[in-house]
């Protein structure tokens, strides 16, 4: 008996410290793996440079598609035929701060865009003053920055401190001059492109600043047939990141109907009429749905920098009708339009030159910074308390540029609260 | 990592091969015992009750007729103890002489109330409820299914336990049940129960990878008929054991065994045929006329000739028939016997149900082994298998504007035509109608494995151990193919013809040691010292591919495909516990329970330390007391008990590190690999801490005839993971989660149990339950409220996800003038806050049973999405359509003033507000009481089956009915039905309501 009790007492035993100890001999038990996320810690940033500033630059041509759609629905580029009331929102410009579509589709992308530049513009790179990293990730903060100066009334980055407008177009004139320096010394292609949209970028920022000496000569260091695409391709599966998101929403959702400002036949806004689509809004328009056709697939590039808006910037920072008028009868010659036949003061041509750049830049992004600029000159643009084209909405109001989320303004403390 | 791991592996089932070697043959002085419960007021066979022979491993459990026997018992005096639910538990003291049989007949009585029952789950060791100081509920599924129209777990949990609240989600077959025990208390974490099958934690949940609103469910492959019980741990205070993840409770499965120690056989066939039917009507949509419908030119059938202005209305899913009766029918099949020293249960079962939408379809096969080997009295080995594989197809439906529901409810008939090859034609979306809906598939084929090998080794009378391993491994196989068209069915390169494929594997493996020492001190005193450990590891691949853009429907192989995507991921979490407890009982009457268990998980921060979890508890059978005597002439049974206990809820896989994200970036045409910023990261980051404190009282009443538990608890969760905001100009993807805020659960529970007339031909059983909920959010950790769920907000003070509406202040019907409040305030409750069901069973003559099940959910909201859709934002309802269906406040109630240039309705502060934040008519009282089964069944008497020359010992016919009536001044479909997988919505959009099935079931033993 008692040996059995031993042996018992033994073997339990020896099975217990076997199944205590192999756990606990060893934490690595609870050392796992998880590939499905990059624990940052296993990325060097410094070697990872290329990787991390190609990727900002990415993110601002997601954000750029997003900010170019909500922009023609807010200044009346495109009517909203989406169902969601937060896009609506913009339609009838009363966007309130708590809009998630506000939040989700255009602020997030653009700080995130702005975010990912600066990471690559906090390291400490080899050759600073050449690297094209760091004119790449200048030149899209800058353009980033610009954005948001642009269609927000205010701004703030990297959870900083409220920027007025005019700071925020400073802080972009700062990044643009880096990307362009540094782009310029590259000596590359790439780095000469580059610098030559950080001019066009810096031209945008001084002109919507009011500087406009500083406008015209930052436009005349655009060359000649300089285009700058921002790119595009199918890919399913990461749509919301690659693909030009205009013709996502046109197709996919049939959320994006030409305005009937619009509507004139000019080949810059190509269109099809309810007749000639088979695509159906996704919310009933009263007058039909219009899908937009200037950007035909998933891969179609959206300009962001060129000649032609420098150009344009030009001619309306030199305050010369005669200038503007040069520059809009080349543009209506141009695409198949009679001969301009207004007023010729400078209150009427300045309206056709915004006119004629609201049609070279349509579904572009630019005309709610050419309306916060020029209000009074601006098209096709429903005044506020005029009727929305939808019912159940309210007249459409008085705002001019996009609230600053609530999600920004109550979680960052330095913002000081509400604007 | 995977040498270390398979390395560790080995030595675990080294661990349990070396316990599991026979450490002598049979001991020869033995003997053999034979017996026969009875039942004490009819003298029959009670079949299923569990026998143990005391101070040894040996059990087993009574044949159809009430049989048992034990052989290689040791000689000497032996106790018997014999358990059955319903049954008080009795034991008895035989003498066993070596080489010869011992017989004995046991008599047990009914008891509604029965103090000595063991329960398996949420303590240490096999313990008499007696006690257990907090509550664990024991279910016995093969009762309810006699009865009731069960198919699936949560059919047999359903109304069966106070505290339990269960919601079929939809009326689709295959389809979740949302179940919640004692409240929701976690916001980012799941607040689903563990689930266990005999010891083994398996994968629980609803599967990644819905059909719009509805989900497939990892509970609905458990067939209900491999169930012998289900023990439900409510609690931290009686999960504690369970360890740092079980605090939205545990559900622990025990399947059906085989009888060691007898030689015997039987067999039992179900053969199971049903229909179900759609009860609900679907509203009409409407239109008013316009110049161009009415002309004779229309191709619109139902305007042409009309006047300009003319109301039509249209019901598409009536018109096309798209409602068809369901059909269930299951074949189940189970064979159990033993021999001297080993018995087994082998089961099939099929389970085929077709909804009532088309396309709907659930089919299920299991196969279950359970092997149980007693070489000896030290030592008994418990095998089990299960194999099953289910395959559901679910409609295109739910919480989707283009599928059934939405495609007929959110049409317009004013797109009716006659034209051949016509376009909507009065559906909804595109030119998606009845064509383009019914070609698409959403299918899941699962396979899966559950085994276990359980091994108890006493090597002293006072000393036992268990060791338990075990696996859950299943595969998912998911499609989703939309077929090409010539049409745009569906918009977009999706007419092209799509192929979405998904393969998903979830694996789980369980190591569990227990051991026991229990020692007498004295002639009153006990103590019972339990350890052990428990190592789970969980691991979980996909892989996804989707090729859009077929040339022929003929090979729509995703590789056949123009665009092909695809996908993957891969996640693995490792946790261990120790554990301990020790039980002092005093006199067999009073107990007290400490215990504690700590806590390793590959998910905590790496700064968080060891998570411990500490529990107490006492019970006193107060009415074993002396000076109880006077009163048991009315009070027979009497225990209190109080416990008080912590478990928690884990973080997710990965969810504490600073991360970045994967995210490609373009140069030219060519994608390469890039990366954005993820999340921060929180190193500290630990555990959920729920902390549960409950007290109660069981009581017979009148000869124990009458048994009430009642229950009051109290729980609350700290250290709450919330994603902590950061300023989104940060430029992080997401927020980091961090342990801040808490939650209080609090309630009531009441079961009670009548035997309202128990004659020889007439017994009337009463079941009721009730229970209450106050669920509140008690901290936000200084954060601001957010969203949470469809409707829902996170208010300090308010329910987890309490509805939220800018709410209606005034309404002005001469000026038309709506006022609503400037912030969104409280609307109303998400859960419940008081449920109850009613169950009366009278048999009649033994051998007719008549059964009908009542219950009810009070005072919570529904988010009426249907209804909110379709008068506000694609207007097809009469409501809004006719202005003369609604009263003038009503309408501006419900859409504010919809006179155009006015803003629909406007807050104190003058501003102007939109139907999307003012959804007050849409937030309505869900409260219900239904009808949730009746049944009919009936024995047929042992004489008629003597006829059949015995090879039938039992047959029975039972005919059921679910959902029969349902009242309620919810205008919706059903308000029971949810179109939001997140646990924090009860949103009805678009979602098909649960329909009324009958079944008509036989049951033979052969």
């Amino acid at each position: 008996m008692n040996n059995t009790i031993r042996r018992a007492v033994t073997r339990t035993i020896a099975v217990a410290v076997l199944v205590f100890g192999a756990p606990a001999c060893s934490n690595k038990f609870v050392d796992v793996t998880n590939p499905n996320v990059i624990d940052a810690a296993t990325v060097d940033p410094t070697s990872g440079a290329t990787l991390l500033a190609n990727s900002a630059q990415q993110n601002f041509a997601a954000a750029y598609g997003w900010l170019s759609m909500y922009g023609a629905w807010f200044s009346g580029e495109a009517d909203v035929a989406d169902t969601f009331p937060t896009r609506n929102e913009f339609g009838f410009r009363l966007i309130a701060d708590v809009n998630g579509s506000l939040l989700t589709d255009v602020w997030n992308p653009i700080q995130l865009a702005a975010a990912s530049s600066k990471i690559v513009l906090d390291l400490t790179l080899p050759t600073p003053t050449t690297n094209i990293n760091i004119a790449r990730a200048a030149t899209f903060r800058g353009f980033a920055v610009l954005l948001i100066a642009n269609d927000f009334c205010a701004g703030s980055l990297s959870g900083g401190a409220k920027l007025t407008t005019a700071q925020l177009l400073d802080t972009a004139t700062f990044w643009f001059n880096t990307g362009r320096t540094v782009g310029l010394a590259n000596g590359t292609v790439d780095g000469v492109s580059l610098a030559n949209a950080a001019a066009l970028g810096l031209a945008r920022a001084r002109l919507q600043i009011g500087d406009n000496a500083g406008a015209l000569a930052a436009a005349a260091l655009v060359p000649a047939g300089f285009v700058y695409n921002m790119l595009y391709l199918q890919d399913l599966t990461n749509a919301n990141r690659i693909e030009n998101k205009i013709w996502q929403y046109t197709f996919d959702r049939s959320s994006v109907s030409v305005a009937a400002g619009y509507q004139t036949g000019d080949p810059r806004v190509p269109f099809f009429t309810p007749a000639q689509t088979a695509l159906r809004g996704q919310d009933a328009l009263p007058n039909g749905f219009f899908p937009q056709n200037k950007f035909t697939a998933y891969g179609s590039a959206i300009r962001l920098a060129s000649r032609l808006e420098a150009d344009y910037i030009a001619a309306e920072a030199s305050a010369s009708t005669a200038q503007r008028l040069t520059l809009i009868a080349a543009r209506r010659a141009a695409n198949n339009q009679p001969a301009y036949a207004g007023a010729g003061d400078a209150a009427s041509v300045l309206t056709e030159l915004m006119l004629q750049r609201s049609f070279d830049f349509y579904l572009e992004g630019r005309k709610l910074a050419d309306y916060r600029r020029n209000p009074s000159s601006t098209s096709n643009i429903k005044p506020a308390g005029a009727t929305y084209y939808k019912p159940g909405y309210a007249n459409v109001g008085t705002q001019t540029c996009y609230p600053i989320p609530y999600q920004e303004y109550s979680t960052n403390k330095n913002f000081g609260g509400q604007p | 990592m995977s040498y270390q791991s398979s390395l560790k592996r080995v030595i675990l089932f080294v661990a349990a091969l070396l316990i599991m070697l026979p450490a002598r043959a049979l001991l020869a002085q033995t003997g053999t015992i034979t017996g026969k419960v009875v039942d004490g007021a009819t003298s029959q066979g009670i079949p299923d009750a569990r026998i143990v022979l005391r101070g040894t491993t040996f059990e087993t459990i009574t044949s159809r007729d009430g049989e048992f026997r034990f052989s290689a018992a040791r000689a000497g005096t032996a106790i018997i103890g014999v358990f059955r639910l319903g049954y008080k538990a009795t034991s008895d003291t035989v003498k066993v002489t070596a080489g010869q049989t011992t017989t004995l007949t046991v008599t047990m009585t009914q008891s509604t109330v029965n103090l000595s029952q063991v329960v398996v789950t949420g303590t240490a060791g096999n313990q008499e409820r007696k006690a257990q100081s907090a509550v664990v509920a024991s279910v016995s599924a093969a009762d309810i299914i006699a009865t009731a129209p069960v198919n699936n777990v949560a059919n047999t949990l359903q109304s069966q336990v106070p505290g339990i609240s269960l919601s079929a989600q939809s009326g689709t077959v295959g389809s979740a049940t949302m179940i919640r025990i004692r409240g929701a208390s976690s916001v980012n974490l799941s607040n689903e129960p563990l689930l266990f099958v005999d010891g083994i934690r398996i994968n629980e949940g609803q599967v990644s990878g819905s059909v719009n609103g509805q989900n497939y469910d990892r509970l609905n492959d458990i067939n209900p008929e491999d169930i012998e019980s289900i023990e439900v741990v409510k609690g931290p205070a009686a999960a504690t054991l369970y360890g740092a993840d079980a605090s939205a409770g545990v559900i622990q499965i025990i399947t059906k065994k085989g009888h060691a120690g007898a030689s015997t056989f039987s067999q039992s066939l179900r053969v199971e045929g049903g229909s179900l039917q759609n009860t609900w009507t679907p509203p009409d949509q409407y239109g008013l006329c316009t110049a161009a419908l009415v002309a004779s030119t229309s191709t619109n059938p139902l305007c042409v000739g009309q006047v300009v202005g003319f109301l039509i209305h249209d019901n598409p899913l009536l018109r096309v028939g798209a409602f068809r009766n369901g059909a269930s029918s299951v074949i189940g099949w189970s064979a159990r016997g033993g021999g001297q020293n080993y018995g087994y249960n082998l089961s099939y079962g099929q389970d085929k149900e077709n909804g009532v939408l088309p396309n709907n379809n659930y089919n299920r096969y299991n196969v279950r082994s359970n092997f149980n080997y007693v070489p000896n009295t030290k030592l008994t080995i418990d095998a089990g298998l299960g194999l099953n594989q289910s395959d559901t197809r679910l409609s295109d439906n739910d919480n989707n504007t283009n599928g059934w529901f939405g495609g007929a409810l959110l049409g317009n008939p004013l797109t009716r035509t006659t034209a051949p090859g016509g376009q909507n034609d009065g559906w909804y979306g595109f030119n998606r109608h009845y064509n383009a809906i019914n070609s698409l598939d959403h299918e899941l084929l699962s396979h899966r494995v559950i085994t276990n090998l359980t091994a108890n080794y006493l090597p002293l009378p006072w000393f036992s151990n268990r060791f338990t391993l075990g696996m859950d491994f299943l595969q998912d196989q998911q499609s989703n193919i939309a077929p090409k068209n010539d049409s745009t069915w569906y918009g977009g390169l999706t007419d092209g013809g799509s192929n979405g494929q998904a393969e998903r594997t979830a694996e789980r493996y369980t190591f569990d040691y227990l051991g026991n020492l229990k020692n007498e001190w004295g002639k009153s005193w006990e103590t019972n010292f339990s350890f052990g450990l428990q190592v789970i590891s969980t691991r979980n691949t996909s892989l996804n591919a989707t090729g859009i853009g077929l040339v022929t429907n003929a090979n729509n192989s995703v590789s056949s495909a123009s665009t092909i995507t695809g996908g993957g991921g891969f996640t693995e979490q490792r946790l261990f516990g120790y554990l301990a407890q020790l039980q002092i009982g005093n006199e067999n009457k009073r107990f007290v329970q400490i215990g504690v268990r700590i806590d390793k998980n590959s998910s905590f921060g790496a700064q968080a330390p060891a998570f411990v979890l500490p529990k107490v508890g006492g019970s006193w059978a107060i009415s074993e007391e002396k000076f109880f005597d006077p009163l048991t002439k009315y009070v027979n049974t009497l225990r209190l008990r109080a416990s008080w206990g912590t478990t928690g809820r884990s973080p997710g896989p990965g969810a504490a590190l600073t991360t970045l994200s994967a995210a490609p970036y373009l140069t030219g045409t060519t994608e390469f690999a890039g990366a954005v910023l993820g999340n921060p990261g929180n190193a500290t980051l630990k555990p959920e801490r729920g902390t549960e404190f409950e007290g109660g009282l069981d009581a017979g009443l009148w000869h124990n005839r009458v048994s009430a538990e009642v229950t009051y608890f109290t729980k609350t969760t700290n250290d709450l993971i919330l994603a902590n905001p950061i300023p989104p100009s940060l430029g992080f993807s997401s927020n980091p989660l961090a342990n801040i805020g808490s939650v209080v659960n609090n309630g009531v529970e009441i079961a009670l149990n009548v035997a309202a007339i128990d004659k020889r031909s007439v017994r009337w059983d009463i079941r009721a339950g009730i229970n209450t909920l106050h669920n509140e959010l008690t901290s936000l950790g200084g954060i601001a409220p957010f969203a949470l769920g469809a409707q829902g907000r996170t208010l300090v003070g308010q329910q987890l996800g309490v509805y939220v509406s800018k709410k209606i202040v005034s309404i002005d019907t001469v000026l038309r003038k709506v006022t609503v409040n400037d912030t969104l305030a409280p609307m109303g409750n998400l859960w419940p806050t008081l449920e109850w069901n009613f169950t009366n069973t009278v048999t009649l003559f033994k051998n007719l049973r008549l059964s009908a099940l009542v219950d009810a959910k009070k005072n919570f909201m529904v988010q009426n999405f249907t209804a909110y859709f379709r008068e506000t934002q694609l207007v097809r309802s009469n409501l809004r359509i006719d202005t003369l269906a609604l009263s003038q406040y009503e309408r501006l109630r419900r859409f504010g003033d919809l006179t155009p240039g006015h803003p629909a309705f406007v807050t104190l502060s003058g501003k102007s507000e939109t139907v999307s934040n003012v959804v007050d008519a849409y937030i309505e009282p869900g409260d219900f009481v239904k009808l949730r089964e009746l049944s009919v069944s009936y024995t047929l008497p042992s004489s008629w089956l003597r006829q059949l020359r015995q090879t039938v010992q039992s047959a029975s016919v039972t005919l059921a009915m679910q959902n029969l009536k349902t009242w309620t001044n919810y205008s919706g479909a059903d308000p029971e039905v949810n179109a939001q997988s997140g646990a924090f919505s009860r949103q009805d959009f678009l979602t098909l309501p649960n329909a009324r099935k009958t079944i008509l079931r036989v049951n033979l033993t052969f």
